[in-house]
């Protein structure tokens, strides 16, 4: 049986509680079930965050080996994603401050384009090219509280854990980010 | 988890929330590249730090059980020890203490709750039983007297509100010639 067979034979059902006990005993394909499971969250926040596909992709890939690595000290009280969303969210940070590409942060996701140019009306495609320009005038701090909440769902309590952020200040970031986002979305319009 | 961004975002944002949440794409290549570089990692360090401790039911009722019988006989022995100091505490600085052979200075201290006036009547005093009044401490039972004795063997009592009382927390020195049970202490010198 492959490794991509094996990670199959997991049943969809099996908790990311179980999956960790697993890998933390020594099942090699528990840990690649979680990352398959949680990867395309990921992706998709630091799209969000990086504006750059290629970026987000790389730091995805280290958040999702750093937390293989640093699973012994997960703590199972708490939500696998939110701890990876953790992770992520730090390696997402640090990204910008190496590459400094907020000023000119542009989603270059060619799959995104190529996806949008052949399903998608002209409306849809220039909404999304509306939400990447607003997104990407958001204050960073604002942006990862805004995608934290209403994209990725946390709870403000899961964020406030991610984050380390106390929650009525991620509450403040995200009531103005959607301030902010409506401002633009309708200026757009 | 919570997931009511509907009831927070209206409109556009809504519209834009929407396309937000849609999950890229994942490559094959980029999954593979993935796997492949978590299958280098190897196995993740165990948990052996961060364990939490497990404890058998069996074995955490058996704690308990040691631990609420080690601290009753804690608790009795501590209770009996009151007990005694209710009859009597004796202080004395000098008791099996080397010291000078002059006279050496001595507390006795005797809990009588309730009492009203009382003495102590020894050796020392010729048996007087109004020579060493004792006074009370601000707890209102306890009674002392500070003396001073050269090196040797007393036999005194207590004499609560007239009566003579021994001193539990001594040496019984015996019956004296009319029958009177008192306590001894030995004063040592250098």
């Amino acid at each position: 049986m492959t490794s991509p067979d094996r990670r199959r034979y997991h049943h969809v059902e099996t908790t990311d509680a179980q999956l960790v006990r697993s890998a933390l005993d020594g099942d090699p394909t528990a840990f690649a079930v979680l990352a398959d499971r949680h990867a395309g969250a990921c992706l998709r926040f630091a799209m969000h965050m990086l504006g750059s596909r290629a970026d987000a992709e790389e730091v995805t890939q280290d958040a999702l080996l750093r937390a293989h690595h640093a699973l012994a000290r997960y703590d199972d009280h708490r939500s696998f994603r939110t701890w990876v969303m953790g992770i992520l969210i730090n390696r997402c940070r640090t990204s910008m401050l190496q590459t400094r590409r907020r000023s000119a942060r542009v989603v270059l996701d060619a799959a995104a384009v190529e996806r949008a140019a052949v399903d998608s009306t002209a409306d849809v495609t220039e909404l999304r090219d509306t939400i990447d320009r607003a997104l990407a005038r958001l204050e960073p701090g604002q942006r990862e509280a805004f995608l934290l909440k209403h994209v990725e769902a946390l709870s403000y309590d899961e964020m406030a854990a991610a984050t380390g952020a106390n929650i009525s200040a991620l509450k403040m970031r995200v009531q103005r980010a959607c301030e902010q986002l409506r401002r633009l979305l309708e200026d757009d319009e | 988890m919570t997931d009511d961004w509907t009831n927070d975002v209206h409109g556009r944002l809504a519209d834009a929330v929407r396309v937000l949440r849609e999950e890229p794409e994942i490559s094959d290549e980029w999954s593979a590249s993935l796997h492949q570089r978590l299958e280098g990692a190897g196995q993740p360090p165990s948990r052996v730090q961060s364990r939490r401790w497990q404890v058998h039911p069996i074995a955490a009722i058996a704690a308990c059980v040691t631990c609420v019988v080690l601290g009753g006989a804690v608790t009795y022995a501590t209770m009996r020890s009151r007990q005694s100091a209710a009859g009597s505490i004796v202080e004395i600085a000098s008791r099996d203490v080397a010291t000078a052979p002059t006279n050496l200075p001595v507390r006795f201290s005797f809990v009588a709750p309730g009492a009203n006036h009382v003495t102590i009547a020894g050796d020392f005093n010729q048996w007087n039983p109004i020579a060493l009044p004792m006074r009370r401490l601000p707890d209102g039972h306890t009674w002392v007297v500070d003396v001073t004795l050269a090196p040797g063997r007393y036999a005194y009592s207590f004499i609560v509100d007239g009566r003579l009382a021994q001193d539990p927390t001594a040496p019984d020195a015996g019956s004296d010639d009319f029958g009177v049970r008192s306590s001894v202490i030995l004063v040592k010198g250098s």
